[in-house]
C-alpha cells in the first residue's frame, strides 16, 4: 500500500468538488447568472458611448473586477459552507489535512474563476464595446490576480464556514483583505487593454499572491480543523 | 488500563482487566494468529494487511491525559485519565454525559479545554498523518456526500486520505457491512441503517489499528448488529475498541467500561 503525495490529495479534493458541481450546477449557475445580469444591467445603464473614450478605459476595468468580485463572493465560500451544511465536513476532516482541503479547493475555485472571466470578459467587450490592445497582458493580469483572489477568498470560507451569518461575514471580512489587491488588479488592466503591462501594479499583484500563499500555507490547519 | 478521572465526571474501570491481560500476554507471545479463548474472529483482507505490517497491532493504545470539556456550563468531564490497550472498551452514560464529545475528541475532531490524547505504536508516539489514519472514527453525525454512490463516497476519501482506492478493494469493503449489492446505489437514497452501516465502512476503510465507534448500533436491523459484533469482535483482537453506547446489548463483554457521569 503506498501513499500518494500531498498535490495527488489535492487533486481529489478538487476532483470530487468538480463532480460535485458537474452533478448539481449550484455554484456554477449562481454565478455565472450573477455576473451575466450584473453584465447586462450595466450596459444597459452606461451602454457603449456613455463615457467618453480617455474615461472609457478605467470605467470598463473597473466594472470587470466589480464583477469579478461580486461574482466570486457569491460563488467561491460554497466551497467550505456546504461541507459544513451537510455534515461531510467531520468526514473530510478526518481524512485530509487542512492545507490539502484547502489546496483542493483553491484549484476548483481557481476553475470556476476562470469560468466566470471566460464569460465576463467576452461580454464586457460585447456589450459596452471595451477594447483590449493587448489580450496577452490581461490574460497574465487575471491569471494573477484570480490567484490571490481565489486563496484569500477559499481561506477566508474556511474561516467563516462554522460562523453565523456567514455569508454577510465573509463579504465584509473579504472586503479589506481584497482592497490592495483589487486595485492593482484594475490599474493593470487599464495598461492592459491600451497595450502595455504595467509593471508595478503587477509587482504589487504577485506580492500580493506570495503574501496570501504564505498565509494561507501557515494557516490551513488553523483554519479548518479544529 | 489505567482510568482515573474526577470533577464532574468520573470513570471506573471494567470488569476484565485479568482476562485482558492474559490475552495480550497471549498475543505478545504467540502473535495475533494464535489468540486462544474468545473473541472468535474471522481473517478478512484487511485482518491480513494488518497482522502483515511491520508492529504487531496489538502493539497500539491510546492515552489520554487529563482530559477536560465543558460547553456553556458545568464540565462534561475533568481530568479524565485513561489508556486503552486491544480489546474493547465501552463507553457508558446517560444522554448528554459527553460520549459523543469524548469519542469527537479521542478522534481529533474537537479540541478539549485540558488534556491531550496520544496514540502509540509501543513506545513511539504517532503524529501527524500517521496518527490521522491509525484512528478510524464514526459517529451518528458523520454523513456523507448524497450525490455520490456508497463506492464514490469510499473513493473519495480513500483517495484524500492518499491511498489507492480500487474498485474491487472498495466493493469488498462495502461487502464486508452488507451494502456490497447497493455499491452503487447513491448515497442518498439510503435508509438509516444502509447510512450506518456506511458509517462502519468509513470507520473500518484505513485499515485504523484503534477504532471509535459512537452509537454504531442505531437504526441496524438483527443483520446490521451481528455484522457490527463480526466486526467488533474482530477488531478487538488487534487494538483498542471504544464503543460508546446507550444500550449495553452493544457491548459485549468488554475489557474496560469507562462511565460517563454528568
Amino acid at each position: 500500500m503506498s501513499a500518494s503525495g500531498p498535490l495527488v490529495r489535492a487533486w481529489a479534493v478538487c476532483a470530487k468538488d468538480a463532480a460535485q458541481e458537474a452533478r448539481q450546477r449550484i455554484a456554477l449557475a449562481s454565478v455565472l447568472f450573477f455576473a451575466a445580469t450584473a453584465l447586462t444591467l450595466v450596459s444597459f445603464a452606461i451602454g457603449p458611448a456613455g463615457f467618453a473614450r480617455e474615461e472609457r478605459a478605467t470605467l470598463h476595468a473597473a466594472v470587470l473586477w466589480i464583477l469579478l468580485f461580486f461574482s466570486t463572493a457569491t460563488g467561491l465560500p460554497r466551497a467550505f459552507v456546504r461541507e459544513e451544511e451537510t455534515g461531510t465536513a467531520l468526514a473530510l476532516r478526518k481524512t485530509a489535512p487542512g492545507l490539502t482541503v484547502l489546496a483542493g479547493k483553491t484549484l476548483f475555485n481557481y476553475f470556476l474563476f476562470a469560468a466566470i472571466a471566460a464569460v465576463t470578459v467576452p461580454g464586457l467587450s460585447i456589450l459596452l464595446g471595451w477594447e483590449v490592445a493587448s489580450p496577452g497582458a490581461l490574460a497574465i493580469v487575471l491569471a494573477a490576480s484570480g490567484y490571490g483572489l481565489t486563496v484569500v477568498s477559499t481561506f477566508l470560507s474556511a474561516l467563516v464556514a462554522r460562523a453565523g451569518g456567514k455569508n454577510v461575514l465573509f463579504v465584509l471580512v473579504c472586503f479589506p483583505l481584497l482592497v490592495p489587491l483589487l486595485l492593482s488588479a484594475i490599474a493593470a488592466t487599464v495598461a492592459a487593454a491600451g497595450g502595455g503591462l504595467a509593471a508595478t501594479p503587477l509587482r504589487v499583484i504577485l506580492a500580493y499572491d506570495g503574501a496570501a500563499t504564505c498565509a494561507a500555507y501557515l494557516l490551513a490547519s488553523a483554519a479548518w480543523e479544529e | 488500563m489505567f482510568v482515573q478521572g474526577s470533577g464532574a465526571a468520573s470513570a471506573r474501570a471494567g470488569q476484565r482487566p485479568t482476562e485482558h491481560r492474559k490475552r495480550e500476554r497471549e498475543i505478545a507471545q504467540n502473535g495475533p494468529h494464535h489468540i486462544k479463548g474468545p473473541p472468535p474472529f474471522q481473517e478478512t483482507a484487511a485482518l491480513r494487511h494488518l497482522l502483515s505490517s511491520r508492529a504487531t497491532v496489538s502493539a497500539f493504545r491510546l492515552e489520554a491525559r487529563e482530559l477536560s470539556k465543558s460547553y456553556s456550563g458545568p464540565a462534561l468531564f475533568s481530568n479524565l485519565t485513561f489508556t486503552a490497550a486491544a480489546g474493547l472498551t465501552a463507553i457508558a452514560g446517560r444522554n448528554g454525559s459527553g460520549k459523543t464529545t469524548l469519542l469527537k475528541i479521542l478522534a481529533r475532531l474537537l479540541a478539549p479545554e485540558r488534556g491531550r490524547v496520544g496514540i502509540f505504536d509501543a513506545t513511539r508516539e504517532l503524529s501527524g498523518e500517521e496518527r490521522r489514519r491509525a484512528v478510524g472514527w464514526a459517529g451518528p453525525d458523520l454523513a456523507f456526500y448524497d450525490d455520490f454512490t456508497a463506492r464514490e463516497n469510499l473513493r473519495f476519501f480513500r483517495r484524500a486520505s492518499g491511498l489507492p482506492a480500487e474498485d474491487a478493494d472498495l466493493g469488498k469493503r462495502l461487502d464486508r457491512v452488507g451494502l456490497g449489492a447497493v455499491a452503487d446505489r447513491r448515497a442518498g437514497a439510503f435508509s438509516t441503517g444502509m447510512k450506518q452501516r456506511l458509517r462502519l465502512a468509513f470507520a473500518l476503510l484505513l485499515d485504523p489499528p484503534v477504532l471509535l465507534l459512537d452509537e454504531p448500533a442505531a437504526g441496524l436491523d438483527e443483520e446490521g448488529r451481528a455484522t457490527l459484533a463480526g466486526v467488533v469482535a474482530e477488531r478487538r483482537a488487534l487494538g483498542p475498541v471504544l464503543l460508546a453506547s446507550n444500550d449495553p446489548r452493544d457491548f459485549a463483554s468488554p475489557e474496560h467500561t469507562i462511565e460517563l457521569s454528568r
